[in-house]
């Protein structure tokens, strides 16, 4: 990847920071205390109140707690399994899809752009050389395989928000173009994919196993059989950066976006579910 | 979107829950939970409507635009069905008990409600019920004088009629068991149940004061704590070993919220100057625990009660203290009765209507929350439904008899009572 790429990424990625911190910020306007902060303490100030809280905790009994908070209450929702089983479904779908599928990239990326840079050569490490390796089966098929998850989970979150009986208007505007953001990655990957196999005339055996792609290929080939190799690689540059542009604005608007639920959820979730495990504990030992 | 200014304060919600007003995901659980929601079919009044528009007003206040102009404000119909969902709510806790991400919705409620009274979105009803109790110091029109008027039908009473400068135990009576008459029975239970099992108790008379809930619930955070101020001093210089309370909500606030205020009080680093600083020196107990706990010494001599007998869970002794199992033990105790249980049950229990304010800000919708409660122990088969708040009883008995039931509405010391008289007909 060029330079411009790095600085761009890096940019991008201080914005995602910048925009959590601004979204933070209304959450410090509040109170430590529930009666009411009399003395005027700063936000910063409160900041480091907390941040001393979560090391306390973390450094104690309570370490348990939380990994437990944090397995059951924001890794996998039995709350919601329990309550909703479709929604949970939907959820999953989407949510280990993307989880994966960005661990999945970042691996991928050390791979190929930073790991080679440290001395690193083909041929030391299966792992590595499978990471790095777009036609590698079993990368294909674990990228496709997440891409197919995300999608019927986006199909289905968008079947349900327009089916549902109920008469409350769940469905917002912000949900609405969440998906379009996360269907718009999908589609313009599987873009990306096809056009590289068209453009590098992948053979059958290598393609079948980003499925996606391949399927997306063979339709994009009856649609225009002549185009060259060349042709296809054009496209190819060109889906490739309408995905990674895209990628960059999801970025940036995650922090306004319903997606900012995954960070702002899970630190709820974790300190209530951690609060209400040690009160439980405390009602058990008699000592309220 | 209109340009006016945006009055919302966020400091009038603490850090934990605006960081739970982001983190809620719009799921819905609470809305199918939620007992205003299913008395009225109005999703204008759902915790999940209730907490988008929330989130919405801060959002945009505190946007880059809406910092700048400070200008960026809800539509009035937004902010009028805002103000109408956030008071036309029980305050029952039931919204949070599944909520996927544990999200401490009540508070966002109590807070939300406080943030809309300092810009003076509230029903003017609660203006007239502040009135009342910073003047009365109660939930009535009476004097705080006449507190303890019910006691004067009680057998055997002394001159003093209890109101002792010492004891071991402080009877917290509550406003609605003190001047409703529907609810009388109550106290008077009571006093006869301490009298049979020679409790050295005491009430406090005109000293004991509103526990300040219904300033909580309404918005008025300062005055709950000049009450809570005046409450604790007051039984603390009685010097009694328990305090016990027959309103679960006077309980809770006892027992979670004065320690809470207390505490917050005695953190230097957000509060240099404590108004608050007296300790709890005596245990607090709701009627249930301590009945149970008499029973359990061999107090009481109980005698049959032949009746199929359900249990209906207060939201304050339930959801928010965790006791559900004492009540149930206690009504096991008595010889011939048959328990039931309600459909739904512990912390699932739904709402008689009657927390919150709600009454003050909307009867009728208090009263078809009551209607569903009470269709659901007509369909158990009870014969009488215990509860061990003078609230429950008094909205349950009143929706039971709008649907013709004969089922009976009691407190837990009445049918105690009932037993160890051998009046249970």
């Amino acid at each position: 990847m060029q330079i411009h790429y790095w600085i761009i990424h890096i940019l991008i990625i201080f914005g995602l920071i910048g925009g959590l911190i601004f979204k933070a910020t209304t959450i410090f306007e509040g109170n430590i205390n529930k009666f009411g902060d009399r003395k005027q303490v700063s936000k910063w100030g409160k900041f480091w109140h907390y941040i001393g809280k979560f090391f306390k905790n973390f450094f104690s009994k309570k370490f348990w707690f939380i990994v437990l908070a944090i397995f059951l209450d924001v890794l996998f929702h039995f709350k919601l399994l329990r309550e909703k089983p479709l929604k949970w479904f939907i959820h999953t779908l989407m949510f280990w899809g993307l989880f994966l599928l960005f661990i999945l990239s970042v691996l991928s990326g050390l791979a190929v752009e930073i790991l080679p840079a440290f001395g690193y050569h083909p041929g030391t490490s299966w792992v590595i050389d499978m990471l790095a390796d777009m036609d590698n089966r079993w990368t294909a098929l674990f990228n496709d395989g997440l891409n197919a998850m995300i999608t019927i989970g986006v199909l289905l979150a968008l079947i349900k928000g327009f089916v549902q009986k109920k008469k409350i208007k769940m469905f917002e505007m912000l949900d609405v173009v969440l998906i379009c953001f996360i269907g718009f990655i999908l589609v313009s990957g599987w873009f990306t994919e096809a056009s590289r196999y068209l453009a590098e005339e992948t053979p059958y055996y290598i393609a079948k196993f980003g499925f996606m792609g391949y399927w997306l290929s063979i339709i994009m080939k009856a649609i225009s059989p002549s185009s060259s190799p060349e042709i296809w690689h054009i496209w190819n540059r060109a889906w490739w950066h309408i995905h990674l542009t895209t990628v960059w604005l999801s970025f940036l608007y995650i922090p306004f976006s319903k997606l900012s639920h995954v960070i702002f959820s899970s630190v709820a979730a974790s300190v209530n579910s951690l609060e209400k495990r040690l009160k439980i504990k405390e009602l058990l030992n008699g000592k309220d | 979107m209109e340009k006016t200014k945006n009055k919302i304060n966020a400091k009038k919600f603490t850090i934990s829950e605006l960081l739970d007003i982001q983190g809620c995901t719009r799921c819905g659980i609470c809305t199918d939970l939620c007992c205003a929601y299913a008395a009225s079919s109005d999703v204008e009044i759902s915790p999940a409507k209730k907490i988008s528009l929330l989130k919405k007003r801060l959002d945009y206040k505190y946007s880059l635009l809406g910092r700048i102009t400070g200008q960026r404000e809800l539509p009035e119909k937004d902010l009028v069905e805002l103000e109408k969902a956030a008071f036309q709510c029980t305050l029952c806790g039931r919204c949070e008990t599944e909520c996927p991400v544990n999200l401490g919705l009540k508070d966002v409620w109590i807070s939300l409600r406080e943030a809309l009274t300092e810009e003076g979105r509230y029903p003017a009803n609660l203006e007239m019920l502040k009135n009342m109790l910073l003047k009365g110091k109660n939930i009535s029109f009476e004097t705080n004088e006449t507190r303890v008027d019910w006691i004067n039908q009680v057998e055997g009473i002394p001159d003093d009629k209890y109101i002792k400068k010492s004891a071991e135990v402080v009877y917290f009576v509550g406003c609605v068991s003190s001047f409703s008459p529907r609810v009388f029975k109550i106290p008077r239970s009571m006093v006869r149940l301490f009298q049979i099992a020679g409790v050295d108790f005491a009430l406090m008379g005109e000293d004991e004061w509103c526990c300040g809930f219904p300033l909580l619930g309404a918005g008025f955070k300062e005055e709950a704590i000049q009450f809570a101020e005046h409450n604790i001093e007051s039984v603390n210089k009685r010097g009694a070993k328990y305090l016990v309370s027959s309103c679960p909500t006077c309980f809770h606030v006892w027992k979670h919220i004065y320690p809470e205020m207390a505490k917050a009080q005695m953190d230097k680093f957000t509060y240099p100057d404590p108004v608050l600083s007296d300790k709890l020196n005596f245990k607090v107990l709701q009627e249930v625990q301590f009945l149970y706990k008499l029973a359990c010494e061999g107090k009481f001599k109980l005698g049959p009660v032949n009746k199929k007998i359900a249990y209906h869970d207060p939201c304050d002794l339930g959801r928010s203290s965790g006791i559900y199992d004492e009540p149930r033990e206690l009504i096991k105790l008595i010889p011939g009765v048959e328990f039931i249980e309600l459909k739904h049950i512990r912390e699932d229990s739904k709402c008689c209507g009657g927390g919150g304010n709600l009454e003050a800000a909307s009867p009728e919708l208090s009263a078809g929350i009551a209607k569903i409660r009470a269709q659901e122990i007509i369909d158990s088969g009870a014969d009488i439904v215990i509860s061990s708040c003078q609230q429950c009883v008094r909205t349950l008995a009143g929706a039971l008899k709008k649907e013709k039931s004969k089922i009976k509405a009691m407190d837990i010391s009445e049918l105690l009572l009932e037993s160890i008289e051998g009046t249970a007909e």
